[in-house]
């Protein structure tokens, strides 16, 4: 369960440990399972991941553009209107393609500055794969393709779950979790959160997710609050506490309120807790996707108030599903709002002293095709992918990039690129690095010794 | 569970009844009123209710003269085109007979209508003479409309026939002091035509009667109260049945015209949150409760979002005014037309798919075909006609469909684009005008040739057209054994309970299959199945079983409140649009779905308790520990607002009646639960409620009345009793 890289990271005060360790009714739990070595060389051992997953399936192919100039000319003609003149991508050189340039989409100048820092790389053709899947054999059946292909819920599970050829109802990111929880002071309550709704995504084999809201809107109006001399708060809470202890007969009627009762007890620890959050000097603008990431940037600046050590996070953005003519104006939104979001995220990590400790990337249902339908582009498969943080090797393209020919060598059919770097990959290069030993790592992703490599070395 | 039961309120519903039914009846006639009213007393055993039905009684205000009849159909109907509903006068045995009492046994005789055209007037009588000279005259007789006795029999009111000479017109009242005053005012007295039973005194607003309004409603109001007194259950659906839906449309375009007005250009468009206020304008206000209620739980069946990719305001209406109109009809109409609307082709893109072109590696698009298997009709699985999962030899599931299914069927729906394009040119295919208020048309040269495989086997030959593929391949999907139980058992869930017993999902398939009369699909018959079904109607199933029950969806929950409160707006609108927020609102809002998967999956179960109990409870999938708060929240802040939205939009309840009874928590109590937990509470909360609301200081200001209410109305909401219906 602990892993060469937890133990051999960090180097830290006893005093510390002992100080937590103190308050921690946990502790002899830990030490069952041979844990407390490895917490207490790791006080300040800390790592998250950060799932930003684009809903509606993220148009890849406009996200990293080759630059060179015959690549864009090859990459312009079936874009057809949907292309980007190539003086607008945002040049990027990774150190590890040859010379090859390429372009990421003109909203992404916070990525830009990322990637050249060496704080962000890219994944190239990326996507579900139950098995590594050439051309022919895909057009001939003849290995295992992911169930419901193309199809928004199937490939959203698949990408959440990471297992491309079961219904296994598990997220990775609660798999990860499941495997973390006991190095966390607070168990299961702050190890996997979600700013972005119920997902499968942090769904564990055994823990559940606790989502916090984006807009830190806490607790209950009409309860704790001393604003009110009327009596009507102290009624109030006086009746909410005798609902929340009454028994009942009925599932649902106790399931009811074990959910309004568990929000409201939850709802303070993380209210109090965030009560103790340093305002950040980084800027976050002001859209959906920059305030979940701030809560994210909130609740780690508190972690030691959970005794948190491994924590993974999710976040999610939704209408990149452009079927239609408004796709160029709709990415620009879109993929601006990731990137601006992406990007302050970094820089608050980075404030708050865990710049490294912290990975944040992309997910999305698949990518689109790559010739444009007319007005915007369909249901795709393989795309590009973004990680960032300081614990990334960055400035690199990951994966292989596509030919990005119709009917090429890397197409299902209609521009649909076949993945050549499966989910599994991606996400365990990240689990290792999150501290799981290469054994869990294979437990977590089933598939993973069906492909060539299981950490695809863009994390150090 | 012990249970309460609040009589003051049934009391309350007694005066608003006779206040409401002295508004219709029309001023001449206002004087019976009081009489007509005094007259209804006492109960009709159990014994002989079932062989009663109510005589109900019509006016209309054109011709002048009053109707009789026993046909609840035909009481609505008449109320359609100018008469006014006068309620039921008393109750008739439905067929001859013979009635046994302390006095012996009597003989019924047949209570005979009969019609004069050139006049327009109607008479009723048991006398067989009489009814020959009338028909003499030129009146036709249209037979008996049911049975009474010519003596009296215990519990049994005289009939007096009444004439006036000045309205032409015939009545019967029940009793001689009602005659008397009727006789007064220049009616004349012309026969005693036998005996009948007389309307219950407190009508069907027992406990049983409001709890099913609150499964077939979004919550019982005075109106639908009054209806069902009217009609009973029975009665009150084949009534719904028949109620038809105010177009959303109409809606859009006032919403429209209005801004165009306001606007100094003349321009003016449709809002998609237009879309959403018409819903609630059906939900809020509506008469056709019961079809509003099955419109909202086919569009989470038949789902389209307008979350990702945005649907136009008109499109999206569009589909809402075609689910309306068929989804009391038949499933098989219901499916082909969600399937030709534009808002469907759009989301799951049947909307410009065409025929597979193998050299330029295309294909049809999928999309629709997947879902219009997975969640619109059959499902995934192989099922049992009582909904379980059919397994083979080893144990295992099997699927309904494969891959090449998909494929046959994705075929079988090419070729469609907007309608009002000339769909013999090939090339209009590709720039359409964009027309989103009518059903897609097909181009047959952008439909796949060659066969497509269907399920069970069927096999579509090549060359058919394609509007002659989709029908076939809609047949194909309306035929398959899943589809009854598969839709019976999501009906049901969203009507009654989330874990229907196999039985219970047998019956309501079996009448899915065939409605009585050999048709299949009749989702009038279906949802009357789940609505009457002895698990739905016997309250005791309920409480005896710890798994029964639902969680009322957010949404209605909200719906529920405003109707029991009978919210108003200044100028009739409302502007009730995003409720999806999890902070600060529902987590669920209409048309907002987060994907064709709706807000949550039929099959969704808690890890926990849940789980343990082998239970499914689908609405708890937006029920988390954030959402939570923010729906707590949410009605706490609409009690202290005490209404929602702004500007002449703004819906407001009327509290006053709960403020009244502030002084005395438990009379509050019981109020409030008679408007929203059927007059039932738990012991703990009802006490709980009462102490909490006894804790708020009480010196008789209006303001403490004010904060009384809400600490009540606050803590009920939010009770189980309320949030999961029983």
């Amino acid at each position: 369960m602990c892993t060469d890289q937890m133990s051999t990271r960090t180097s830290t005060s006893r005093r510390i440990f002992i100080e937590q360790a103190s308050a921690l009714a946990a502790a002899p739990m830990l030490a069952s399972l041979g844990m407390t070595e490895t917490l207490a060389q790791s006080a300040q051992d800390y790592k998250a991941l950060v799932c930003i997953f684009m809903f509606g399936g993220n148009d890849g192919n406009n996200l990293l553009i080759p630059r060179d100039p015959s690549d864009w000319n090859q990459y312009a003609g079936p874009r057809g209107r949907l292309a980007i003149p190539r003086d607008q991508t945002l040049s990027i050189k990774p150190s590890n393609v040859q010379g090859r340039e390429f372009g990421l989409h003109p909203a992404m100048t916070g990525i830009q500055t990322l990637f050249t820092s060496g704080k962000a790389a890219l994944v190239a053709n990326l996507g579900t794969l139950a098995a590594p899947l050439t051309k022919a054999q895909y057009q001939n059946n003849q290995a295992q393709k992911p169930s419901n292909l193309f199809s928004h819920s199937d490939q959203q599970f698949l990408w959440n779950t990471g297992i491309a050829d079961n219904s296994l109802r598990s997220g990775w990111g609660g798999r990860l979790g499941d495997r973390v929880a006991a190095m966390n002071q607070s168990g299961s309550l702050a190890t996997c959160l979600s700013v972005g709704g119920n997902s499968t995504f942090l769904n564990g084999d055994t823990i559940r997710p606790f989502p916090v809201s984006p807009s830190g809107q806490f607790g209950l109006d009409f309860l704790d609050s001393s604003t009110s001399g009327n009596g009507e708060t102290a009624a109030l809470s006086q009746g909410m506490t005798q609902m929340l202890a009454q028994p009942q007969a009925n599932v649902m009627d106790g399931v009811w309120l074990e959910i309004l009762g568990g929000s409201i007890v939850n709802q303070r620890q993380f209210s109090s807790a965030l009560n103790g959050a340093p305002l950040f000097q980084t800027a976050f603008p002001d859209t959906g996707l920059a305030s979940a990431l701030k809560m994210v940037a909130r609740l780690i600046s508190v972690r030691s108030t959970f005794g948190a050590k491994r924590q993974v996070f999710f976040a999610g953005i939704g209408g990149f599903d452009t079927h239609g003519e408004d796709q160029p104006q709709r990415q620009q939104e879109l993929l601006g709002e990731v990137s601006n979001a992406m990007t302050a995220f970094y820089n608050a990590t980075v404030e708050l002293g865990v710049g490294s400790n912290v990975t944040a990337f992309t997910a999305s249902d698949f990518g689109r095709n790559f010739p444009t339908n007319g007005r915007g582009s369909d249901h795709g498969w393989g795309s590009h992918h973004l990680v960032v943080g300081g614990g990334v090797k960055g400035n690199a393209l990951y994966g292989t990039f596509p030919t990005l020919v119709v009917d090429g060598p890397d197409d299902a059919g209609e521009g649909r690129w076949i993945p050549t770097t499966s989910v599994d990959q991606y996400a365990a290069t990240m689990a290792s690095w999150f501290g799981v030993n290469s054994g869990d790592v294979n437990l977590v992703f089933p598939n993973l010794k069906r492909f060539a490599s299981a950490n695809l070395g863009f994390m150090f | 569970m012990l249970k309460n039961f609040s009589c003051r309120f049934y009391a309350n519903v007694s005066h608003v009844l006779v206040n409401a039914s002295a508004k219709l009846i029309n001023a001449p006639f206002a004087l019976l009123a009081g009489a007509l009213l005094s007259a209804t007393s006492g109960w009709v055993s159990a014994q002989t209710a079932d062989e009663l039905q109510p005589l109900y009684r019509l006016y209309s205000p054109i011709l002048g003269g009053h109707v009789y009849t026993p046909n609840t159909v035909g009481y609505s109907q008449l109320t359609e085109i100018g008469w006014k509903p006068e309620g039921p006068s008393f109750r008739i045995m439905k067929a001859a007979g013979m009635i046994s009492g302390a006095e012996g046994a009597v003989t019924t005789v047949a209570f005979t209508r009969l019609y004069n055209a050139t006049i327009g007037r109607h008479v009723m009588t048991t006398d067989l003479t009489q009814a020959s000279a009338f028909a003499a005259q030129g009146w036709t007789n249209e037979g008996p409309r049911g049975y009474i006795l010519p003596t009296k029999v215990g519990g049994t009111v005289p009939i007096f026939r009444l004439y006036s000479p000045v309205f032409n017109s015939y009545v019967y009242l029940t009793s001689e002091a009602d005659r008397d005053a009727v006789v007064a005012a220049g009616w004349k007295f012309e026969r005693l035509e036998g005996y009948a039973w007389p309307v219950s005194a407190v009508p069907l607003a027992k406990p049983e009667a409001l709890r099913f309004l609150t499964q077939a409603t979004f919550g019982p109001n005075d109106l639908e109260i009054k209806r069902i007194n009217t009609a009973g259950m029975d009665g009150w659906i084949d009534d719904q049945l028949l109620r038809t839906a105010t177009p959303h449309m109409n809606y859009l375009n006032a919403a429209k015209a209005r801004r165009i007005a306001a606007s100094s250009d003349g321009r003016g468009d449709f809002v998609e949150e237009d879309s959403y206020e018409a819903i609630w304008q059906q939900w809020l206000w509506g008469n056709d409760q019961l079809r509003a209620r099955m419109s909202f739980a086919f569009s989470e069946i038949m789902v389209i979002s307008n979350t990702a990719p945005d649907i136009y305001p008109e499109a999206m209406s569009t589909y809402m005014d075609v689910v309306n109109k068929n989804v009391l009809g038949n499933y098989r109409d219901l499916l082909q037309a969600v399937t030709l609307t534009p808002a469907m082709g759009y989301y799951l893109n049947m909307l410009g798919s065409e025929k597979g072109d193998k050299a330029d590696n295309k294909f049809p698009n999928q999309n629709f075909a997947r879902e219009v298997l997975q969640l619109f009709s059959v499902g995934l699985y192989l099922l049992n006609s009582d909904g379980t999962r059919k397994v083979d030899a080893a144990g295992k599931t099997i699927p309904t469909y494969d891959e090449d299914t998909v494929v046959g069927f994705s075929q079988a729906f090419s070729g469609w684009n907007f309608g009002g394009n000339d769909n013999n040119n090939p090339d209009r295919f590709y720039s359409t005008e964009e027309h989103w208020g009518i059903p897609m048309i097909a181009w047959a040269s952008k439909h796949s040739i060659g066969t497509k495989k269907l399920l069970g086997g069927t096999i579509l030959p090549d060359g058919q057209t394609p509007e002659k593929d989709l029908r076939d391949a809609l047949d194909n999907i309306f035929n398959h054994p899943n589809t009854p139980p598969f839709i019976s058992r999501q009906l049901i869930q969203r009507f009654v309970t989330s874990n229907p017993s196999a039985p219970y999902v047998a019956r309501v398939s079996a009448v899915f299959a065939n409605n009585g009369k050999g048709v299949r699909g009749d989702l009038g018959a279906v949802i009357k199945a789940i609505l009457m079904d002895v698990e739905a109607r016997d309250a005791t199933f309920a409480t005896n079983n710890i798994k029964a029950g639902k969680q009322r969806e957010p949404v209605i929950r909200f719906a529920n409140i405003l109707r029991a409160f009978n919210a108003t707006s200044k100028n009739g609108r409302n502007n009730i649009q995003y409720l999806d927020s999890a902070d600060d609102a529902l987590g669920q809002s209409p048309l907002l779905a987060p994907s064709v998967f709706n807000f949550f999956s039929p099959f969704y179960t808690r890890p926990g308790k849940l789980a343990a109990s082998g239970m499914v409870a689908p609405e708890f999938q937006i029920t988390n520990e954030i959402q939570t708060i923010g729906t707590s929240n949410f009605f706490y802040n609409l009690v202290k607002n005490e209404s929602y939205g702004g500007g002449d939009s703004r819906v407001k309840l009327d509290l006053k009646p709960a403020k009244s009874f502030a002084s005395d928590p438990a009379t509050l109590v019981d109020y409030l639960a008679g408007l929203l937990t059927f007059g039932q509470l738990s012991t703990g909360t009802r006490d709980n409620i009462i102490t909490s609301v006894t804790a708020v200081p009480f010196k008789n200001a209006e303001y403490e009345r004010t904060l009384r209410t809400r600490t009540a109305l606050t803590l009920l909401v939010l009770s189980p009793d309320f949030v999961i219906l029983k």
